[in-house]
């Protein structure tokens, strides 16, 4: 069957944790299949580092037979079972976990050695991961010269080189420049096709452009999932920037079909609001065009993960009303 | 995979210059003491000739060089030991360890024997100058494989105490401090108890080792260091299993 549902490869049921007497993770559940990229978003602290952590075998969780917690990777057991399950892991932590000392080479051969490879096939993977991530020209290089870049490739490169079947990535983009984000995006998005990979960010154009699904987490809570092209929809609000280097009245702007809002930001440029189902930008473009408003810019308006945060949490409070108010007659 | 650790211990080890100049500074130390020792061996032997039993040249040089490297190794051991957990933890790359489908006991391992061949290599030394006394006399090579022996173990023992401590805290040099307090500790109580049927004097290693270092083999010496070694091993997988508990 061609259309056959891919594999699960990593389920976690019900994962609590608490440090002390604070609960930090509150019955988290995640799916996760073969092929698919899921974004773990929310704010510093919200626990997306301890989920990863329990996720790898890193932290236990809290007693796991009171709460019927379990975790499955690639149909084996982390808890009963973690040498087996956890051959199929490849993590990235916050921090790189790299040996300073050690050359690239060295070093991605001693990880592909650890996770079980023989000998040979190491050598093999190291050629194909060290062009995969970009590392042809540093092989011999010891790390602790490399800049943060290359590092975080070699972070990177040591997480997928056993090949594995679920790759969890920490903040993968963090504390690097433009160029470089751009081609760990395409990577973690190459290494979708044929893992599964989760990664856990802060930023919302992270998610927008590398995952297929999104996970929200605030104060150690899944709060909304869904396919990342159904949240921008929730976050997106209708609008754009406008630059006019000779604007007109106000007045002029709002009297233009579908428009409902304009906030002037400063002499030229407004914050054009308007309703989700029409676009009036083309009309705005042919006016400014015609009375010579001379447009410089026009920008939409993106949403921020704290708009998106502050929808999802909102709605989420509403249905829960609504819901307590069905319920009593 | 416990090769593969050791390995891999040793690999950071002599990639560092450090390791380099402890290693040339101890080689310097070992072989000004030898010398020393072998001037004064010369100066009284024609007395010693005059005795009807007179103590042998691997007696008077051999066994007081040894003792020497035990008690320096018992201040250079935990500046090696420091680094095992505590620093894999401050530089994050514990993580990788954890993450991979290893058991505590591997890790533990793996890092003991490295460390272990690491610092027998350091004490290699000794021996080769010792025998460089071969050109010009006859040794007592008995005496020479008990002490080696004895070293051997009583660095094993150094190391499972340090590789302990080290697994406790994240800060390597709380590690070295510890460990160095552990085992200059045991021997002070050691030399400090009068009493000859002390209980200090059974814990202390370096009291097992002079057993050893006057070229008697016991079983019960040996046994101990195999214990106190295995006793701190098993606290330090412990350690390291708690690691995922507690994070």
């Amino acid at each position: 069957m061609p259309n056959a549902t891919p594999e699960i490869t990593l389920a976690a049921r019900n994962l609590s944790r608490r440090f002390g007497s604070r609960q930090v993770i509150h019955n988290v559940s995640l799916e996760l299949r073969r092929g698919e990229v899921l974004g773990l978003l929310g704010h510093n602290g919200a626990g997306k580092t301890t989920t990863l952590q329990m996720l790898t075998g890193c932290l236990l969780p809290d007693s796991a037979e009171k709460n019927g917690c379990s975790i499955e990777i690639c149909g084996i057991d982390l808890l009963r079972r973690p040498t087996l399950a956890k051959a199929h892991i490849g993590y990235l932590p916050e921090t790189p976990p790299l040996y300073r000392e050690l050359s690239v080479n060295d070093y991605l051969t001693f990880a592909a050695r650890l996770r079980g490879m023989k000998p040979g096939a190491a050598a093999e993977a190291l050629i194909q991961t060290r062009q995969r991530c970009g590392l042809e020209a540093v092989g011999r290089k010891i790390i602790g010269t490399l800049s943060k870049g290359y590092q975080q490739r070699v972070g990177i490169a040591q997480a997928i080189i056993h090949r594995p079947a679920v790759i969890v990535l920490d903040e993968p983009t963090v504390g690097l420049d433009p160029t470089q984000i751009r081609d760990i995006r395409t990577l973690i998005r190459e290494l979708g096709d044929s893992s599964s990979v989760i990664l856990s960010t802060h930023l919302l154009g992270e998610v927008q452009s590398v995952c297929d699904r999104v996970e929200i987490m605030q104060h150690g809570r899944l709060i909304y999932g869904d396919t990342s092209a159904h949240m921008q929809q929730y976050g997106g609000i209708s609008g754009f920037i406008i630059s006019l280097r000779n604007p007109p009245p106000l007045s002029e702007l709002e009297g233009i079909a579908g428009i409902s809002s304009v906030e002037p930001l400063s002499a030229t440029q407004f914050r054009v609001l308007h309703a989700p189902d029409i676009n009036p930008s083309a009309a705005l473009l042919a006016l400014a065009a015609q009375r010579s408003w001379q447009l410089e810019q026009l920008t939409p308006l993106q949403a921020t993960l704290e708009e998106v945060f502050a929808q999802i949490t909102h709605a989420g409070i509403t249905a829960a009303e609504k819901n307590a108010t069905g319920e009593t007659p | 995979m416990i090769r593969l650790l050791a390995l891999r211990e040793l690999r950071s080890l002599f990639s560092m210059p450090s390791t380099w100049f402890a290693l040339a500074v101890l080689q310097f130390i070992f072989a000004w003491f030898f010398l020393a020792r072998l001037d004064a061996f010369l100066e009284v032997q024609p007395q010693l000739a005059q005795l009807a039993n007179p103590p042998g040249v691997t007696i008077t040089i051999a066994a007081p060089l040894f003792n020497t490297a035990a008690l320096l190794l018992m201040m250079l051991a935990p500046m090696f030991t420091m680094r095992l957990i505590a620093e894999e933890r401050r530089n994050q790359t514990f993580t990788l360890l954890l993450s991979a489908p290893l058991s505590s006991r591997h890790i533990v391992l793996g890092k003991f024997f490295g460390l272990l061949v690491f610092l027998a290599a350091l004490m290699t030394g000794v021996p080769l100058m010792l025998y460089t006394l071969m050109f010009g006399t006859a040794l007592d090579h008995g005496l020479l494989l008990s002490n080696m022996l004895g070293l051997l173990l009583l660095t094993a023992s150094y190391v499972a105490v340090g590789l302990y401590v080290s697994a406790l805290t994240t800060q390597p040099v709380i590690a070295a401090i510890g460990a160095l307090a552990v085992l200059v500790g045991l021997w002070l109580a050691d030399i400090g108890a009068a009493a000859e049927d002390s209980p200090w004097h059974l814990i202390s290693p370096l009291n097992h080792f002079q057993n050893f270092n006057a070229g008697l083999l016991d079983s019960g010496d040996a046994a101990f260091f195999v214990l106190f070694s295995a006793v701190f091993l098993l606290l330090a997988m412990r350690r390291i299993h708690n690691n995922r508990i507690y994070g």
